[in-house]
């Protein structure tokens, strides 16, 4: 187990900037998620920490040492590759044994190890197969067993669940969650799967264009998102962002939107947007359909979509398209009128011109709980 | 997931006729060569016929006493081996080197390979020759077996080339962060993975070299240097016209090859099938 620290990490491949000075601490023990839409970085940064590719500029340390320019078998990493990357030429057995063979280890340790993290992972009966013999899910346990069978410093995964079906990625999700608590083992993990992300990670690093947008627990990126990208990507449906523009009123802050206007505090900012246009932000699971004299929007149902325990309604305000996730609700059709209610301290607003939040929960959060949550400075 | 289409059967009984002839045109001659070396010698002329008979192991016998038969069979024995090694060892380097590592101008080099095609083995062999006398290499079976080089290491590299491209490049780093080096990666994983298409690389430059009669007829002067294509030319003027020795000998050219394709066979067809598909 090791804490492992990258410090102004950049990546470029000729004249394109993959990774941007991404600097964070991974605490010892700690589950670290990188996530982000292809191409934002994430994996590369993952190599880098592995040692496959080379790092432009910046140092990596894992523990007290600085790995930056060693080879992977110097780091004392294991990782797990999307596509499993096993030897098809070996067995089971021989696959997961093979890192501690190629170290020297001597055959009766290689045997308990292997047949101790067959058990632990349940493929102690398909040693003797090859590879090309086994399922998809059999396949990843064998890969995780590779890592694991190494006792290594860092656990590194690279989408270990993008080649598995629906029902098979949550039942290894669930076993990679399990894995890491019964090894305490560091272990960094790229996906694009912001659900992957927010059930699995002690802490989530939200990357775009080869930078970090923000670090954080999960539900503190979920409710306290730095930047409209970060709103956007986190959470499932996704964000409703609506544009709108501030407006002054004796209550506080109005922001008028087409089709309807919210009042906000006017404390609940932390800096006035560049121009009067902003970014309103509204998760659909936040949107409660009420009486139409009791809602704040009133709007038509134009769509709907039954997920079994809920219900997600798509509607319109005026000239706005809004989402919102209901309870079951067997009754609501195209055409109904409903209004709908937001509770204001679950409203995100957002400066359209730099995608910041304008919020200053954001803000004061991130400067309450600094170990918990870094933010990246957008560069100008 | 199923991968035939379904064929009317008129079709299927084309495809199978089309088959029957293409397998009759290539098998003939090999027939033939069979049946002449066991016919006995003294009918041989007087009655031609497709049915095999009278036997008799009497051309082989000739064969193998009246001609240098023996040191034909070990110079190319020794020829093709060494032309197999060299083959493989460069083609396969060459191979890896260009499917792997970040080179400038990989597609010409790949394609550059295919020039030696295109030009007649004579015409490479009389500049070759001139060369290799010019630095006393002429008449050994060293020159022999650089020349047997220029046909097998092109088609060595395209082939393992393709084969390369194929194993994910995962596998490799995967044993890299499992403890093993670059190198070592490649004589772990890497080599092993690609037995099928080193199989098939060592299988054709054995052939080619084995079968090889252009080169060796300007590269060699010296009976005792001759390969066996170019030592069984020599029986037809020294003997005349003796059939029955020359299918002998053909037969027992061709022997090693069987044997060499009956223990490969499975890894040789699996080679060049995972060659030619492109992911």
């Amino acid at each position: 187990m090791a804490e492992i620290v990258l410090s102004n990490v950049t990546k470029r491949f000729g004249s394109t900037l993959a990774v941007d000075e991404v600097s964070m601490t991974i605490g010892d023990g700690e589950f670290m998620v990188f996530v982000g839409p292809s191409g934002c970085g994430k994996s590369t940064t993952l190599r880098m920490i592995a040692g496959l590719e080379t790092v432009s500029d910046g140092q990596i340390h894992i523990g007290p040492r600085e790995v930056t320019r060693l080879q992977p078998k110097e780091r004392n990493i294991a990782m797990v590759f999307q596509n499993y990357a096993l030897y098809a030429h070996k067995n089971v057995y021989d696959n997961l044994g093979f890192g501690l063979k190629v170290r020297g280890t001597p055959k009766a340790e290689i045997e308990q190890r292997v047949r101790r993290a067959a058990d632990l992972l349940g493929i102690g009966e398909l040693l003797e197969r090859k590879p090309k013999q086994l399922s998809g899910g059999q396949m990843q346990r064998v890969a995780l067993g590779r890592a694991l069978v190494r006792d290594p410093e860092v656990f590194l995964l690279d989408e270990p669940l993008s080649n598995l079906d629906a029902k098979m990625r949550v039942r290894m999700r669930e076993e990679i969650g399990k894995l890491h608590s019964a090894t305490g083992t560091s272990m960094i993990y790229v996906t694009h799967d912001q659900i992957e992300a927010m059930t699995l990670g002690d802490r989530i690093a939200v990357m775009k264009d080869g930078r970090v947008q923000q670090i954080g627990r999960p539900l503190e990126i979920y409710d306290h998102p730095v930047n409209m990208f970060v709103a956007n990507f986190i959470g499932s449906p996704e964000m409703n962002l609506v544009e709108g523009h501030l407006e002054g009123s004796a209550d506080g802050l109005q922001v008028v939107c087409d089709g309807f206007a919210l009042t906000l505090p006017e404390r609940l900012l932390s800096q006035r947007p560049q121009s009067d246009r902003v970014a309103l932000g509204l998760r659909p699971e936040h949107l409660t359909p009420m009486n139409e004299s009791e809602g704040m929007i009133a709007a038509t149902v134009s769509h709907v979509e039954q997920m079994g325990a809920h219900t997600l309604i798509f509607c319109q305000s005026g000239g706005t398209a809004l989402s919102a996730l209901v309870g079951r609700d067997d009754h609501v059709r195209s055409g109904d009128r409903l209004a709908l209610s937001i509770s204001l301290d679950q409203v995100h607003l957002f400066d359209p011109l730099d995608g910041e939040s304008l919020l200053s929960a954001s803000k004061a959060y991130e400067g309450k709980h600094p170990e918990n949550t870094q933010r990246e400075v957008t560069h100008g | 997931m199923k991968t035939e289409l379904e064929v009317p059967l008129s079709s299927r009984l084309a495809l199978y006729v089309a088959m029957a002839v293409t397998l009759i045109y290539s098998f003939f001659p090999v027939y033939w060569m069979l049946v002449t070396s066991v016919r006995d010698p003294k009918v041989l002329y007087n009655q031609v016929s497709l049915i095999p008979g009278p036997f008799s192991l009497e051309s082989y016998e000739t064969l193998l006493a009246a001609t240098d038969y023996p040191t034909w069979f070990t110079n190319s024995v020794l020829v093709a081996s060494v032309t197999v090694v060299i083959t493989l060892i460069f083609s396969v380097l060459i191979a890896y080197a260009v499917t792997r590592l970040h080179l400038r101008g990989k597609t010409a080099i790949i394609g550059s390979m295919l020039l030696a095609y295109m030009f007649p083995p004579l015409l490479v062999a009389i500049p070759l020759y001139t060369i290799f006398a010019q630095i006393g290499l002429a008449n050994t079976h060293f020159a022999l077996i650089l020349s047997h080089c220029t046909i097998t290491l092109p088609l060595g590299v395209w082939l393992l080339w393709g084969f390369f491209k194929q194993l994910p490049i995962d596998v490799e780093q995967a044993a890299m962060v499992d403890g093993c080096s670059r190198l070592g990666a490649f004589f772990r994983v890497v080599l092993p993975l690609s037995l099928p298409g080193v199989t098939t690389v060592a299988i054709f430059s054995f052939l080619l070299s084995w079968t090889d009669y252009t080169f060796a007829l300007v590269m060699i002067d010296s009976d005792d240097q001759k390969t066996l294509p170019v030592g069984l030319e020599t029986m037809t003027g020294q003997y005349e016209l003796r059939d029955g020795e020359l299918m002998a000998g053909s037969t027992l050219i061709a022997l090693p090859l069987l044997v060499l394709f009956i223990f490969l066979n499975r890894y040789f067809i699996h080679g060049l099938a995972a060659g030619a598909v492109k992911r």
